[in-house]
C-alpha cells in the first residue's frame, strides 16, 4: 500500500487522505516538510496567523528495519526566526506514523478550543483536549497512557505553547512514555498550539507497515550500514556515544576552548568536568537511572539515557550535551542535579532547552539573577509555569529577552540562539550558524566533526577557510534529515565508504529509485535552495547571514580570538 | 612537569583523570604513559602497534596535529589532554 498525505483542517474538523503526487513521491522528512511549506505557506504570513501550516513527515526509511532511523521532521514558518524551519526528533512516534502509511500530516486552519488528533490504521478523529490544557506534560502523558494504553505514541505541546511562547518546542514520547524527546528548535510548538492542536496520538496496532519497492537492495544496504555503525569507534558497543551519551563532548569542546561559559564570555573553564558525560554516566549509575538507552526501537547507537533522582525516582529522560551546556556552563551552573531539574522543567513546560538556557544566560547578563544561581534559574521556570509577566517574557526567545534587558552580548542568528560551540574558536560552525536557513543551528552543517572530533577529515578549528566544508555538510545534512536516519549515522558513514553506500541503497530500495552516492550533493542543494528561496520571499537578505557583532569584536579566552571569516566568504556558501 | 588529562574510555585504564609527567615532547609523553599504564595500549595503539589515527593529544587547547604533531615540544606547566574518538552533538 502506498503512503498518503493526511490533511487536517482544524477549522472544519475535516480529515482528508490525499494521494502522494509524483512531485512528492521521492521526498521524505525535511525534504518533504520544506517543499510543502514552500508550496503552501505564504512566506510573508504571520507564523501564528491563519496562513501558516505545520507539517509532520517521517523520513524515507523510517518505520523499516533500517538501523537508527526513527526520525521525524516537523516543518513550518518559524515564529522565532521568521523563516522556514525544520526541527528533527527521534521517537517511536516517527516509526508508527510511517507504518500507518502516512507520508506527511499537514495541519492547517484553527479550531475553537484545543483538540487531540487521534489516528490509527482505520483513520482518525479530532477529540477534545481541554482536560489537559494548563497541565505539565509529564502528568499529561501519564494520563494519556492510562487512557489509551502504553502502546500509543504521543506528540504534544505544553503550557508555554498555549501562551504563544516562541521558544516552544514539540514534544514526543521516549520508549518508556516519558515526555522527553523534542523537536525543540524554532518555536514550532507555538505554531501547533496556534492551530488549536494540543496532541497527536497514534495507535499503531496492526499498522500496514512501510512498503519497500526493492527488498533485495534495501537488505544489502541495511547490512552494510549496520556493519559500519557497529564497527566505528564512536557508535560501536562500548564506544563513546553508548558509554557516555552526547555529553561526552563537554570535555573535548571545553579543552579545545570552544565551550561557551557564562553567556559566551569564555571558551574554557575547569569546572566543566563536573557536568561532563563521564561524570554524568557515573552519577546515573549511582542514582539508579539507565544508560545506554534508545530514543526509538531499532537504534543500535543507543546514545540516549534516563536521568533520575536518587533511587531511580522521577525520571527526566535524556540530558543531551546541548541541554547540559545551555542550562549548565552557559549559565555558570556546574551542578548536574540542578541541570537535571532545569531540563525536567523545560520538558514539562514544553520548552527548547538550547533557547531556554541561552535566555537564562542573557537574563543573568542583564542582572535578573547572578551567573551560577541554579536555584534562581529554577525559580524562573516556576514564574513561567505560573504565567507571571516575568515568566511570559522569558518564553519569547533569547533575542527578545536581550532587548528587554538591554544586553548587547546576545548569541543569536536569525533570532535563534546558538548551540554549544563558540564560533570564534571553531570557525566552521560559525559559517554554518551564519548561513544555514534555520538560524543558529549546529546540526545544519556539523563542522565540529572534522574541526574537533577528527571524523570525516581533520581541519584546524582556528583556520578560517571553512566555506567549502560548511557547504558540503549543510547539503549532506539536508539529505540525512530527509532519509530518516539519525544524524549520528554520519560519523560512521563519513569514515567508512561502504556505510554511506549502504545508507543510499536502503533509501533507493524503499523508493525503487536509482540513487547513488554521487547524487547526494545535488539532492541536498535542491532542498537548501527551496528553503533559501522561502526565506528570501520572507524578507531575508545577506545581512541576515551574519553572526552578532560582539563575536567580531570581543576576544574569546583562552585562545583570545574573534570570528574573522569575511562577509564575502560567508556569501559563497550559497554558490556552486 | 606536564599535567596530562585523560578522558572518556581512557580514564578507566589509567585509574585517575589526571597525572603529572615529565616529558620533552608529545612522542616521549606517549612512550611514558604506555609504559606506566599498559591497559592503555589497546585504547591508543592499533593492531600494528602504531598510534591510532583517532587519538587526539591537545596541548593547551590545540590539537597537536595542527602544531608539530608528535614532535611538538612540551614545557613546564603545559597541559596535555588525551582523547579517544568521541562524538555527539
Amino acid at each position: 500500500m502506498g503512503k498518503k498525505i493526511l490533511r487536517v483542517d482544524m477549522e472544519s474538523g475535516k480529515l482528508e487522505y490525499e494521494e502522494v503526487s509524483e512531485e512528492y513521491r521521492t521526498l521524505g522528512g525535511r525534504g518533504l516538510t520544506s517543499k510543502i511549506i514552500s508550496d503552501e505557506v505564504p512566506a510573508d504570513c504571520h507564523p501564528m496567523g491563519p496562513n501558516n501550516k505545520l507539517v509532520l513527515a517521517p523520513g524515507i526509511v523510517t518505520g523499516t528495519s533500517a538501523p537508527s532511523s526513527g526520525r521525524l521532521s516537523v516543518g513550518g514558518k518559524s515564529p522565532l526566526t521568521g523563516g522556514i524551519k525544520e526541527s528533527n526528533v527521534g521517537s517511536r512516534f516517527a516509526q508508527t506514523m510511517a507504518k500507518l502509511g502516512l507520508k506527511a500530516v499537514v495541519i492547517q486552519g484553527k479550531s475553537d478550543g484545543y483538540k487531540m488528533l487521534k489516528l490509527d490504521k482505520d483513520g482518525g478523529e479530532l477529540l477534545d483536549a481541554s482536560p489537559w490544557v494548563g497541565m505539565g506534560l509529564y502528568k499529561a502523558y501519564e494520563e494519556l497512557y492510562q487512557k489509551f494504553g502504553d502502546k500509543v505514541d504521543i506528540c504534544s505541546v505544553g503550557i508555554t505553547a498555549e501562551m504563544s511562547g516562541v521558544n516552544s518546542g514539540i514534544c514526543f514520547n521516549d520508549i518508556d512514555g516519558l515526555s522527553s524527546r523534542y523537536a525543540g528548535r524554532g518555536g514550532l510548538g507555538a505554531v501547533m498550539a496556534s492551530r488549536g492542536l494540543k496532541f497527536v496520538v497514534l495507535d499503531g496496532k496492526n499498522a500496514p507497515g512501510v512498503e519497500i519497492k526493492d527488498k533485495e537492495l534495501f537488505e544489502k544496504g541495511r547490512k552494510k550500514l549496520a556493519k559500519a555503525i557497529q564497527e566505528h569507534d564512536v557508535t560501536k558497543d562500548g564506544g563513546a556515544l553508548p558509554s557516555f551519551g552526547t555529553a561526552v563532548l563537554i570535555n573535548i569542546v571545553n579543552e579545545a576552548g570552544g565551550l561557551p561559559h557564562r553567556n559566551f564570555s569564555s571558551g574554557k573553564e575547569d569546572m566543566a568536568e563536573m557536568v561532563s558525560g563521564e561524570k554524568k554516566a557515573e552519577m546515573i549509575k549511582q542514582l539508579g537511572g539507565e544508560r545506554p538507552h534508545v530514543c526509538s526501537p531499532g537504534c543500535i547507537i543507543r546514545c540516549s539515557e534516563v536521568w533520575t533522582k536518587e533511587g531511580g525516582k522521577d525520571p527526566v529522560g535524556v540530558l543531551e550535551y546541548e541541554s547540559v551546556w545551555a542550562l549548565g556552563p552557559n549559565c555558570g551552573i556546574y551542578d548536574l542535579e540542578i541541570i537535571g531539574e532545569l531540563n525536567r522543567a523545560c520538558n514539562d513546560l514544553g520548552l527548547d532547552t538550547i533557547e531556554m538556557g541561552n535566555t537564562i544566560a542573557v537574563a543573568m547578563e542583564g542582572g535578573m539573577l547572578e551567573f551560577g544561581d541554579g536555584e534562581g534559574a529554577l525559580e524562573l521556570m516556576e514564574e513561567i509555569r505560573k504565567g507571571t509577566y516575568k515568566g511570559r517574557m522569558l518564553i519569547h526567545g533569547t533575542e527578545f529577552v536581550g532587548k528587554a534587558l538591554g544586553v548587547h552580548r546576545v548569541p543569536t542568528v536569525k533570532g535563534q540562539a546558538m548551540p554549544a560551540y563558540d564560533p570564534r574558536s571553531i570557525k566552521g560552525i560559525g559559517v554554518t550558524y551564519a548561513t544555514t536557513t534555520m538560524g543558529a543551528d549546529h546540526t545544519a552543517g556539523y563542522t565540529i566533526a572534522p574541526e574537533i572530533l577528527g571524523t570525516g577529515g581533520k581541519i584546524d578549528p582556528l583556520e578560517k577557510d571553512k566555506v567549502d566544508i560548511s557547504q558540503a555538510l549543510q547539503r549532506s545534512t539536508a539529505v540525512i534529515d530527509s532519509s530518516g536516519y539519525c544524524l549520528f549515522t554520519a560519523f560512521p558513514v563519513l569514515d567508512i565508504p561502504e556505510g554511506l553506500e549502504g545508507m543510499v541503497e536502503t533509501v533507493a530500495g524503499v523508493l525503487g529509485e536509482d540513487i547513488t552516492v554521487e547524487d547526494l550533493d545535488g539532492i541536498g542543494k535542491q532542498i537548501l535552495d527551496i528553503e533559501r528561496e522561502f526565506n528570501k520571499r520572507a524578507g531575508f537578505t545577506e545581512k541576515d547571514d551574519r553572526l552578532p557583532e560582539f563575536m567580531r569584536t570581543e576576544e574569546l579566552p583562552p585562545h583570545d580570538v574573534v570570528f574573522d571569516v569575511e562577509d564575502g566568504e560567508l556569501d559563497k556558501v550559497h554558490e556552486g | 612537569m606536564v599535567m596530562v588529562k585523560f578522558f572518556a574510555t581512557l580514564q578507566e585504564p589509567v585509574g585517575e583523570n589526571k597525572v603529572e609527567i615529565d616529558a620533552k615532547d608529545v612522542s616521549s609523553l606517549l612512550d611514558i604513559i604506555l609504559e606506566r599504564y599498559p591497559g592503555l595500549k589497546p585504547e591508543l595503539l592499533d593492531d600494528e602497534g602504531e598510534l591510532k589515527d583517532t587519538i587526539k593529544f591537545m596541548l593547551n587547547g590545540r590539537n597537536v596535529d595542527f602544531l608539530d604533531g608528535m614532535e611538538t615540544k612540551l614545557k613546564k606547566d603545559d597541559t596535555v589532554a588525551v582523547f579517544p574518538l568521541v562524538a555527539g552533538g
